[in-house]
């Protein structure tokens, strides 16, 4: 196994007493990316400061100053962090310079950790889609990485870097991660800080890690986490290894369990199969008001991004913009003020809903998509023998948690017959990050997902 | 809900929606529109009459956020 495709603690344990350099890790992921981005093209562009930051991460480690579980980290961003010395693209079709040269605050707290930035991931434009042209996905270089944080979860999956930040409006960290089998942490709204991050949607945005495993994440989690959001448990590393025997499962049948794909039903049967004869309890729930989620989502999002990119598109700027992106952009004019507001109120309902079904279980547990990676340029899916939008179906499962504000992961439950991953997805309260690691965490170790890798493709 | 056509956009997307929309792309906005306001339209369905939205006013210290979030 290469060094680069250690667990982030391995990593840290070396990095730190001086037996693996910052710069020999950078060396290997500069390596992977030559490899394999002619063909996956995860990087939109690459930071031509990576090898200063990584060597002087090892002036640092040689000096005893080990800044933490990132130190020497190669690390990649998507695409609408704003950065200060990187060009910030949106997906493309942009001008260079329309987004100021500065730092996230995220990206000050990658920096502040030591990380090495290697570079931006492409990302399905505006953040507003789920196929992220022109990446391709690891499993099968005939299929689409999911988006919006497509690059991002590619770039992991393929081993190009260690973790990679996406963001996630209705899904955007979760589907990517389900279809390029990695892990997607889309933390509780307001945990993560968001300056900095383009935005899409300023109700509905949450930043958060792409990563290889459970435990990764909470290592990445635990750096970005802002110290001003009160309460909840922040001990997410603290928390991989606890006993889940008092945890309590909740399975929602309809919206949740009652479309998706069989291989894909299957696969999470099998894990909750597994996790009920560990945990406290399994419960049925029942949330009728998620037949009407559907609007709310797009009332919101469509709204919002529109609002948010009016100068943008004020400016002439639209012509650039892929075809699929534009439309969506202008269909945000005709959502009304009224069923916005409809929307919110709804909403709130949404919110109670869920508060009322974390009362009696700890966690909801679903697939993360109905459907495994579908081939490029493909507009539909059949899911059961029904055809429907890859949209549609894609984030079925994963909006109705950013409706909520609750975290939720994705984490690989298994392979179709095609060879492709399925995503698990574990949702809690707001702010029970701790709680959704230690279950994901527990059903991982009993797995070997976390160890396969996708085929070479240059092999 | 009647569905919408190219003709009805038309003299909208400027006048109302401040859009710049080429005559050639309007059949695309119907149909997507089409698609999308009837889902939408469904929130209509509920009964919502007690419900505050779930929008956040904060009176305080005057001073504009940050443009890029």
């Amino acid at each position: 196994m290469a060094e680069l495709d250690l667990p982030i603690p391995a990593l840290a344990e070396r990095l730190k007493h001086g037996t693996l350099s910052p710069v020999a890790l950078f060396e290997e992921a500069e390596a992977r990316i030559a490899s394999l981005e002619p063909t996956i093209r995860a990087f939109s562009h690459r930071n031509a400061g990576a090898r200063g930051a990584a060597e002087r991460a090892a002036a640092e480690l040689r000096e005893g100053r080990w800044r933490g579980p990132l130190h020497g980290l190669p690390i990649a961003l998507k695409d609408n962090f704003l950065t200060a010395d990187m060009p910030t693209g949106l997906g493309g079709g942009l001008p260079e310079g329309t987004f100021p040269a500065r730092d996230a605050a995220l990206v000050r707290r990658l920096r502040a950790a030591g990380a090495i930035l290697l570079g931006k991931t492409t990302m399905h434009g505006f953040a507003w889609g789920i196929v992220s042209p022109p990446t391709r996905n690891p499993w099968d270089v005939a299929r689409v990485p999911g988006g919006s944080s497509g690059g991002s979860a590619a770039a992991v999956a393929a081993g190009m870097c260690v973790a990679a930040l996406g963001s996630d409006t209705g899904g955007s960290i979760r589907i990517p991660a389900s279809l390029c089998g990695t892990v997607g942490l889309k933390p509780t709204f307001g945990l993560i800080e968001g300056a900095g991050v383009v935005v899409h949607s300023w109700s509905l945005d949450v930043a958060g890690p792409l990563t290889r495993s459970v435990a990764d994440a909470a290592h990445v989690i635990e750096v970005l986490a802002s110290p001003d959001t009160g309460g909840g448990d922040r001990r997410y590393t603290g928390a991989l290894d606890q006993p889940i025997g008092d945890l309590r499962i909740g399975l929602c049948r309809n919206h949740f369990l009652d479309c998706n794909d069989t291989e894909v039903a299957d696969a999470v049967d099998a894990a909750i199969s597994t996790l009920a004869r560990q945990v406290r309890s399994v419960r049925h729930l029942h949330l009728p008001r998620l037949s009407h989620a559907a609007g709310a989502i797009l009332a919101i999002e469509l709204a919002s991004a529109s609002a948010a990119h009016h100068e943008l598109l004020g400016r002439g700027l639209q012509s650039g913009l892929a075809p699929d992106v534009r439309l969506l952009l202008e269909l945000g004019a005709f959502v009304s003020a009224t069923d916005y507001l409809r929307a919110e109120q709804f909403r709130r309902l949404l919110m109670a809903d869920f508060a009322a079904a974390f009362a009696e279980v700890d966690v909801l547990i679903s697939p993360t998509t109905p459907v495994t990676a579908w081939r490029v340029a493909e507009s539909t899916v059949a899911v059961q023998g029904e055809t429907e939008s890859v949209l549609s179906a894609a984030w079925r499962l994963t909006y109705p948690y950013n409706l909520a504000g609750v975290p939720a992961i994705s984490l690989p439950c298994g392979f179709d017959k095609r060879g492709l991953p399925i995503g698990l997805q574990i949702a809690a309260k707001p702010l029970a990050e701790a709680t959704i690691l230690r279950l994901a965490h527990a059903y991982e170790c009993q797995h070997d997902w976390v160890h396969r890798r996708p085929p070479h493709p240059a092999q | 809900m009647q569905p919408i056509t190219a003709a009805d956009l038309e003299p909208l997307c400027q006048r109302l929606f401040d859009l710049e929309v080429p005559r050639e792309r309007l059949k695309l906005l119907a149909e997507a529109l089409n698609g999308v306001l009837p889902e939408i339209a469904r929130l209509r369905e509920l009964d919502l009459a007690d419900v505050t939205p779930a929008v956040v006013f904060d009176p305080g210290p005057a001073a504009p956020p940050p443009r890029d979030g």
